[in-house]
């Protein structure tokens, strides 16, 4: 009895031991962030995703960044203008420094430029920088970039987070960038560290000592990781997982409704989806609440338009409805395009992704019903894109994220005039919803850009260069002392990474 | 001939149930209602509805015959191959033997999940593709295991006996040889098929398996291991299912192996009478 | 040792023709890793920029002078590197690699600890309670996939007992106990699908073998039992169980993706899968070469193991 009692005693004082005391482990100043993929390589212009832009955001800075509400804020520029040639001007902060301590001048930004509109460029932003006929810099602090025809949206271009300004004497592989951290160490597929810069020219800013960014791809397991307290911070909460992060007292999930949205893009230059009433009868066959119950856990909502969030200026409630669930008009749309019976084709997609595969199930079903047999086609995520690329495809399940909330934005995925992608429909004719898209970006009047986009939006409903199917939600889990960290709204979500100098413990 | 009683039976059954999917009067197992998915157990639906709301219950059974399918096939194709190539390489031996084993060792030396990747990426997933990689994968064990074992053989008394009676080699191979490295090949095929089960799963957790919505117990398996928290029944059907298919075949395998295996047959006999 | 040596060049034929079949494999293989760089997250890269980074990359020269670099650069000891960042091939396996074998090392090390000992008290005591209890836990253990044992046992230790940590590595140098602790469930979940086949071998090998002339007749001499066990049972069913674990054991080298991937142990599989996935031909190759090289060194190793153990596979 006795001994029984003793070893129950030891067992127990050996139990704190054997008990990881998981929130005792996070060092004061020091955040761990669980990624949902390592960064291939963190140059600041090539695009290498968004949890790379995640690291370079913190890393580098650009002339303006997206603030919490979704607005351009200054950074390296402290005001810019468009002059009365159309050019723009950007004025730049005197007391920036670059990690090496040089000071940042308008020469690093014209440099900066030059390597991403240069001939040999590999970079993201290459193509709206092909516009720049030349980059003036009368002054340390004044940059004047002049471009083809006037652009409303250059701005914009240096809040991407594949657009950063680098110090102009360094080596092109490793340039030197001015963000609030600088790189530490990295392990190779593992994990990066940074820790912050002190020559960063915010005041008190980072508020955090280092970060340190490891990479776990099973989102399972980096949910786990969040809920045992291994990690502070994770992207990418998995939907099934949101409801027992909010549920749990020591956590917090930071959610942004229609972060994302899925799609279905077409091969435009081949029967039977080259005719607009094909590719409109599919855009009303498709119920879209079953994919935002089943592929994401009601994490979503329904999209039944051209990709516009509601609330924004540019959101009109009829339009956005435009390609209601109504399986009735989708046969008589087959019916009108001599299809009465229907056909079969192939829906490309990827099983490398859960949300992918899921949605391209459920809009399956739904073509079925209306007469399209899609027999899916669900390589690995390569494949996939050197088929969606080379149009070996009838249709295809896509999801992706807008660059910004401006209308814009969606030129990615709206314009097929634009070199082939397998984000984007394989050339299907949709010439007035790209004039309308080319209207909107030269146009600077914000009553007369809402109109441009609106009727971008009537002739995309009829043209249909794609079809929306579902906004998907994006969600950070913390732990509840974790403050000043901020979900950006809509398609910025993806580039709320830069809002980590602004995080602390509370 | 009692011990194989059990074992057959059980197999046959799990077998038969799968072939006689069509005749159950199930319900469709691709036919979705997503409204009312990850429904508990009900009457209408014994073993509730998964992630698209379809019935669980008929994607196990139909999902039964792709995935015994595939196992029993790639496991076939690769023993009768393996099992010749080991037999030919350590029965006649020399330059050929070296080339047959050599090349099973090429097929070793690919990481099995490289193997799937490479052809499944070249061909395209599917039961087709499936069946392909696993007997390729599972050649060279048969081989192996047949290989050493017939070396072993070769050099025995009733060997040389027979060969020394003149018998054609096809028939000491067929008749003495092969009954007496039964046993360890017989031990092999049920794992193999164990194993080819199992790696459907994990291949089709990868996306390298069957394409949906055909169903299978891999691809339930990764379907349920996402809805763990909202239903977690639905990883224990398939995992169950596959339990019993394994123990199945594993007591099969054993029962055959003292069957063919003269020796602890009469072991067995001897220790009856 | 002629033996020892026939068998070495045998073995660098292998890998010479294994890798130039996984480089023509990889090049054959649909994706270009150029647009698959550029393509990260979704995003729609500018056709031109793609053909940059393809020239940059070298990706535009023909195959054959492609693989005349490639042999040039393993002759001289240079596995390239990494299209995607540069990184030194070698390098990436001289760092992950000792992670991989140690995971597969703890692995078959618990595996054989516990199947030895169990599938020769089944196969000695056939049909008993203990052999029918083993057995079904057996194919209980081979049949659950090992993302589903991880994710539970992650689950259950990490998330909802906070016992362990949810997975991860940490050097061996800088904290020994969070070490071990973070290798013990990876290590378990290998051990299990092996113990399993081995615990079969070993049971079914040791039932061929105790009924055979030789063993009946140390029995009839009077020998104990033990030593009957020891020297006459086990050394005889010992080769088969060591060419099943030796082809385990190598398959395990390119086979631990999975388990590396549920519990984020940072060894070899996981760079050479998403090198394939991003056609990262250089690291792909590079992995293969030395993977099947440390294969074929296993496989000698067991063959001499079993030939000291049976003289007359030596005589063979």
């Amino acid at each position: 009895m006795i001994t029984t009692r003793r070893s129950l005693i030891a067992a127990t004082t050996a139990l704190p031991f054997l008990h990881r005391p998981a929130r005792a482990q996070a060092r004061p100043g020091y955040l761990r962030y669980g990624l949902s993929a390592f960064p291939p390589n963190l140059l600041p212009w090539d695009s290498t995703g968004a949890s790379a832009g995640t690291v370079k955001m913190l890393i580098h800075r650009s002339l303006v960044a997206w603030e919490r509400t979704g607005q351009l804020q200054g950074e390296l520029a402290t005001s810019w203008a468009i002059d009365e040639s159309g050019a723009w001007v950007f004025k730049l902060r005197p007391n920036a420094l670059f990690h090496n301590g040089e000071k940042v001048t308008s020469e690093d930004v014209r440099w900066t430029i030059e390597q991403v509109a240069g001939e040999k460029s590999t970079a993201y932003m290459r193509a709206q920088f092909q516009n720049v006929v030349r980059v003036e810099t009368p002054d340390a602090t004044t940059v004047r970039i002049v471009t083809k025809e006037k652009i409303a949206t250059v701005p914009a271009w240096f809040a991407n987070y594949n657009m950063f300004v680098c110090w102009h004497k360094s080596d092109p592989k490793a340039p030197i960038g001015c963000g609030p951290y600088r790189l530490v160490r990295q392990e190779r597929g593992t994990s990066v560290e940074v820790a912050a810069s002190p020559n960063y020219y915010k005041p008190g800013l980072p508020k955090l000592k280092s970060i340190l960014f490891t990479a776990y791809p099973d989102e399972n397991l980096r949910n786990a990781a969040l809920r045992s307290g291994d990690l502070d911070m994770i992207e990418y909460v998995p939907w099934q997982s949101m409801a027992s992060v909010e549920a749990d007292p020591r956590l917090a999930l930071a959610e942004t409704q229609g972060a994302a949205f899925m799609d279905v893009l077409f091969n435009g230059t081949r029967p039977p989806f080259n005719d607009p009433r094909v590719r409109r009868a599919v855009a009303h066959a498709v119920q879209r609440k079953d994919i935002v119950q089943a592929a994401f856990f009601g994490r979503g909502r329904t999209l039944e338009g051209v990709p516009i969030a509601e609330g924004s200026p540019y959101y009109d409630d009829a339009l956005a409805h435009g390609w209601n669930y109504d399986p009735t008009r989708s046969k008589a749309l087959l019916a009108e395009a001599g299809m009465a019976s229907g056909f079969s084709c192939k829906m490309l997609s990827t099983a490398q992704f859960g949300m992918h595969k899921d949605t391209a199930e459920i809009v399956q079903q739904y073509l079925a019903a209306i007469g399209i047999q899609a027999e899916l086609s669900l390589p690995d995520w390569s494949t996939r894109v050197s088929l969606g690329t080379r149009g070996q495809y009838d249709l295809a399940i896509h999801g992706v994220s807008a660059d910004s909330n401006d209308p814009d934005g969606l030129a990615v995925v709206m314009d097929t005039s634009l070199s082939p992608s397998h984000g984007r429909s394989f050339g299907v004719q949709a010439p007035r919803t790209i004039a309308a898209l080319a209207r909107g970006r030269a146009e600077f009047d914000e009553a007369r850009r809402i109109e441009v986009y609106k009727d971008m939006q009537r002739a995309a409903l009829e043209e249909v260069p794609m079809v929306g199917l579902a906004w998907r939600s994006q969600g950070f889990g913390m732990d509840k002392r974790v403050a000043g960290f901020t979900n950006l709204p809509g398609a910025l979500s993806t580039s709320s990474g830069g809002m980590l100098e602004y995080t602390s413990f509370a | 001939m009692r011990r194989l009683a059990l074992p057959a039976l059980l197999v046959a059954a799990i077998v038969l149930l799968a072939l006689a999917a069509p005749l159950l009067g199930l319900t469709d197992p691709v036919r979705q209602d997503v409204a009312r998915r990850l429904a508990s157990p009900s009457a209408t639906n014994l073993l509730g509805r998964d992630e698209f709301g379809r019935d669980v219950l008929s994607r196990l059974i139909w999902g039964a015959r792709t995935s015994l399918v595939v196992a029993f096939a790639s496991a076939t194709i690769a023993c009768l191959l393996g099992t010749l190539l080991g037999l030919c390489a350590a029965w006649f031996r020399g330059i050929g033997g070296i080339l047959a084993l050599g090349s099973t060792d090429i097929i070793l030396c690919f990481p099995p999940v490289l193997l799937a990747l490479l052809v499944v990426t070249l061909l395209g997933p599917g039961a087709f593709t499936l069946i392909l990689v696993l007997s390729v994968l599972f050649v060279p064990g048969f081989a192996r295991v047949t290989y050493g074992e017939v070396l072993l053989v070769r050099a025995l008394d009733y060997v040389e006996a027979a060969r020394a009676m003149g018998s054609s080699t096809p028939r000491i191979l067929l008749r003495t040889v092969l009954p007496n490295v039964a046993g360890p090949i017989l031990v092999q095929l049920s794992l193999a098929v164990a194993a080819a089960i199992v790696l459907e799963s994990g291949l089709s957790f990868l996306g390298l398996g069957v394409v949906p919505p055909s169903p299978s117990w891999g691809l339930m398996i990764r379907g349920a291991r996402t809805t763990l928290e909202q239903a977690p029944l639905l990883l224990v059907w398939p995992c169950a299912a596959l339990t019993l298919t394994i123990l199945a075949m594993n007591l099969l395998c054993d029962a055959l192996r003292d069957v063919a295996d003269p020796r602890s047959a009469a072991a067995l006999f001897s220790k009856r009478s | 040792m002629d033996f020892v040596l026939r068998r070495v060049a045998t073995a660098a034929v292998l890998v010479c023709i294994v890798a130039s079949i996984v480089f023509l494999a990889i090049h054959l293989v649909p994706g270009d890793p150029a647009e698959i760089l550029l393509s990260a997250g979704g995003a729609a890269p500018d056709a031109a920029t793609v053909a940059e980074l393809r020239d940059r990359l070298g990706l535009n020269l023909p195959l054959q002078t492609q693989y005349a670099n490639f042999l040039i650069g393993v002759v001289h000891g240079d596995l390239g590197t990494s299209l995607v960042d540069d990184y030194p091939v070698l390098d990436e396996i001289t760092l992950r690699l000792p992670r991989t074998l140690e995971l597969i090392a703890a692995g078959t090390l618990l595996a054989i600890a516990v199947a030895l000992p169990a599938g020769t008290w089944a196969g000695l005591h056939r049909d008993g309670g203990f052999d029918r209890i083993a057995s079904g836990v057996a194919a209980f253990v081979l049949a659950i996939p090992v993302f589903v044992v991880g994710t539970l046992l992650v689950l259950l230790l990490a998330q909802t007992l906070h016992l362990m940590p949810a997975g991860g590595y940490v050097a061996f140098a800088k904290a020994p106990g969070q070490h071990l602790l973070l290798l013990a469930l990876p290590a378990v979940v290998i051990a299990k699908g092996l113990a399993a086949v081995l615990f079969r071998m070993t049971r079914s090998a040791v039932l061929d073998v105790s009924q055979r002339d030789y063993v009946r007749t140390a029995r009839a001499k009077g020998l104990r039992p033990f030593n009957v066990l020891l020297w006459h049972v086990l050394r005889n069913a010992l080769s088969p169980v060591l060419t099943v674990l030796g082809l385990h054991m190598g398959a395990l080298l390119g086979g631990t993706v999975l388990v590396e991937y549920v519990f984020n142990w940072p060894g070899l599989s996981t760079p050479l899968l998403r090198a394939v996935e991003s056609r990262d031909y250089p690291m792909v190759v590079g992995i293969v070469l030395v993977v099947s090289t440390l294969f074929l060194m296993i496989n000698l190793i067991t063959d001499l193991l079993r030939a000291a153990l049976d003289p007359r596979i030596r005589a063979a």
